[in-house]
């Protein structure tokens, strides 16, 4: 199916998670904030959310410069 | 036709009026706001301790931006107890639900020989330095004096920690410590605007304080030429109002973490990457903190620093203002700061998105379970260190 990450088209397998597709992007869990369609998705549901055809994704990932 | 005496009548029948002893009393309570309702001119001369003052004419448009809680208790007065009576009626029209005013007023309350001080008020040269801020209602001359008496400190003086400290020295935050353990090369000068030609090879800490003071000499820069670790890191943010992260690595951050949680000092966060800038408000136990939005860094190899990566130089331009800004509105208690939201900015997109942040229940360093935090230096994971 297809999700936009980002205002970006990608595809993940059928039954994909939120986690599913930041390591598929390798990106780590731990590292990263995410939004699904609005609506931030906790950290700890991350691996339980499961993607949906057309989800809008929004990440970002740490950054530690100055 | 109702006559004066009969408006101030009906006025009275609806408010509660307190004796001075009565209200002197209730002031000694925390959290009792004073309320002062004369002029300008008279307030100058002399009032209550610690007065939040608007003149009766301004009440309905500035008390919701001076007194947010509409059941704080309030303590109304003026010159002799008049127009603090209808300035009460009109506070229970808006929804305040516990106000009172205070019979007989300044004068009473004088001759009486309770305690009362003549306001501060800006010098004549700081009224002309800052009258764009005086002329703005949610800084004013108290905003003002407030900024003056306030204290941040820098951690860094590099690409964050330079914008930031220009616009906090030249809004005039009385006091601004900065820490930072390099000297001025010349390769800093693409982006960290408090440093010149004329400096390299300096402190960092020393050139700043040199930009800062001769931009502004009401402030007062205290310096740290040392490196921040946790042997001295809560000593040094000690007695700081406000802590602006300009730092440059991961494990650094989360030393500032844990030790403004346990100094419960509010952090204005802010970092870049070669096109993007994030900026956000860590405002300890009441918002989430920095190991809720990030409990483990991203490893070594995936987050270069900009030495190794690069930074376009105008970019920490802008992330640094905003923490200025964020640290004023903090600084002032205005607006809605960024806890609880990640500013994210990518440049090459030119888009500003926000992320909503919430406090983790499972956070290691403040969630409800979270054990005793201990102060320690962390390596590239960064772990919270467990209590022995």
């Amino acid at each position: 199916m297809n999700v936009v990450v980002n205002g970006d088209d990608a595809m993940v397998p059928d039954g994909a998670s939120v986690v599913d597709l930041l390591h598929q992007l390798g990106l780590g869990e731990k590292w990263v904030i995410v939004e699904r369609n609005g609506d931030p998705v906790e950290r700890r549901a991350l691996a339980t959310t499961m993607l949906a055809d057309g989800d809008r994704i929004e990440l970002v990932r740490a950054v530690a410069g100055g | 036709m109702a006559t004066f005496r009969d408006l101030l009548n009906e006025t009275k029948a609806r408010i509660r009026e307190v004796e001075t002893a009565e209200a002197e009393a209730a002031i000694a309570q925390p959290g009792t706001i004073v309320l002062d309702v004369r002029e300008p001119d008279e307030y100058e001369q002399g009032a209550l301790p610690n007065a939040i003052h608007i003149p009766r004419g301004q009440l309905e448009t500035s008390i919701e931006n001076k007194v947010v809680d509409h059941d704080a208790p309030i303590v109304a007065y003026c010159a002799g107890g008049t127009r603090s009576a209808f300035a009460a009626d009109t506070l229970q029209q808006l929804g305040y639900t516990n106000v009172v005013s205070m019979i007989g007023g300044f004068n009473r309350w004088k001759d009486e020989g309770r305690d009362w001080r003549t306001p501060r008020r800006l010098t004549a040269e700081q009224r002309n330095r800052y009258q764009r801020h005086l002329l703005v209602n949610e800084v004013g001359e108290e905003g003002q004096l407030k900024l003056l008496d306030s204290k941040v400190l820098l951690l860094g003086a590099g690409g964050l920690g330079s914008p930031a400290g220009l616009y906090l020295g030249a809004a005039g935050v009385g006091t601004i410590g900065i820490i930072d353990m390099d000297v001025v090369d010349e390769s800093n000068l693409q982006r960290q605007i408090l440093h010149n030609m004329d400096r390299i090879g300096d402190r960092k800490v020393d050139s700043a304080k040199k930009t800062l003071t001769a931009l502004n000499p009401d402030t007062n820069v205290v310096t740290y030429d040392t490196r921040l670790g946790a042997d001295n890191i809560l000593d040094i943010i000690d007695g700081y109002d406000v802590i602006v992260d300009g730092t440059d690595n991961f494990p650094t951050r989360y030393l500032v973490n844990d030790a403004s949680l346990l100094k419960r000092i509010p952090v204005v966060h802010g970092s870049i990457f070669r096109f993007e800038g994030q900026a956000t408000v860590f405002h300890p136990y009441v918002g989430p903190c920095y190991r809720c939005m990030i409990p483990e860094p991203p490893p070594a190899e995936l987050a270069p620093s900009c030495a190794e990566a690069g930074v376009l130089g105008v970019l920490p331009g802008i992330i640094g203002s905003i923490q200025a800004m964020e640290t004023i509105k903090l600084l002032l208690g205005v607006g809605d700061t960024l806890a609880g939201r990640l500013l994210a900015y990518d440049a090459l997109e030119e888009s500003f998105r926000t992320f909503k942040v919430n406090r983790d229940p499972d956070c290691p360093a403040c969630g409800p379970n979270a054990g005793e935090i201990v102060i320690a230096e962390y390596d590239q994971f960064c772990m919270p260190h467990a209590k022995h």
